[in-house]
């Protein structure tokens, strides 16, 4: 039976809301698997840190497969990152649309590995600065980014980290779904 | 459920079962995804208190009927008990 859409606004909002609940419950489990939302999350931070070793270790550092470019071959980590990301956010986005799409359990567990995330940001912030005060006061020949471009390029990661993570803890910590007979 | 947190019991499946529900079923009818009906169940999840009185409006029990901070007797040993016939004191 086709459902009936209701005239008002308010209950036209209730009515989709309810409606985006419903057919994210009667979605197949496989899609979030823990499994395989692990394998997303270890790919999405090893394509980071190969980006970052290429990015650091600069052109002659890249392998050149197939007669690929270095240029090419960012594009490609580029774009594995982004196809990670999507499909990171895709096995997790029911908890990601916003409080009047999730009960009050999911909101919990969102509003705990946005907590968690935000540590571990906090720590790798901490770990950059003594880094760069150790590099610094000390000169023990640590690199540092010495032009605009190299401070960017060092930010890309940690703004990729920040994005990420929250949707990462998700995914590496909500269990198996069950069935819903 | 976290180590030193009250434990609350339910009645939820055997009621859900006595009424034919899926956890599904149970889902709609209360607003919430279908995994958080299992992890109540469990006992994983303590509800809310607006979700506490959803649950006793689909079930039509007062609240204390389905959750208690003690574990329930079985249902079947109640229902015999009562169905004994009483002493008569003398």
């Amino acid at each position: 039976m086709k459902p009936q859409i209701p005239a008002g606004r308010a209950e036209r909002r209730d009515f989709f809301r309810r409606w985006i609940r419903e057919r994210r419950a009667d979605e197949p489990g496989f899609r979030l698997s823990q499994r395989r939302r692990r394998i997303i999350v270890a790919a999405l931070y090893l394509f980071l840190l190969a980006t970052v070793s290429a990015l650091a270790g600069g052109p002659g550092a890249m392998p050149s497969v197939l007669g690929a470019t270095p240029v090419t071959f960012l594009i490609w980590l580029a774009t594995a990152q982004l196809g990670c990301f999507m499909l990171l956010n895709y096995s997790v986005r029911g908890l990601l649309l916003g409080d009047a799409y999730i009960d009050e359990r999911e909101r919990g567990l969102r509003d705990r590995a946005t907590a968690l995330a935000y540590r571990i940001l906090t720590g790798a912030l901490g770990l950059l600065s003594f880094y760069v005060i150790l590099a610094l006061l000390w000169n023990v020949g640590l690199p540092l980014p010495s032009t605009a471009m190299q401070l960017l390029l060092a930010l890309i990661p940690l703004g990729w980290l920040a994005t990420s993570l929250p949707q990462s803890v998700l995914a590496w910590t909500l269990p198996d779904p069950e069935s819903g007979l | 459920m976290p180590k030193g947190d009250l434990v609350i019991y339910n009645r939820l499946a055997v009621l859900r079962a006595e009424r034919g529900m899926s956890r599904l079923d149970l889902a709609r009818a209360v607003g919430v995804n279908y995994q958080t009906i299992g992890y109540l169940e469990r006992g994983d999840y303590s509800p809310s208190l607006e979700l506490t009185l959803k649950l006793s409006e689909v079930f039509g029990l007062p609240v204390e009927a389905i959750f208690s901070t003690r574990s329930f007797e079985p249902l079947s040993e109640q229902v015999y008990r009562s169905s004994q016939p009483k002493e008569v004191s003398r």
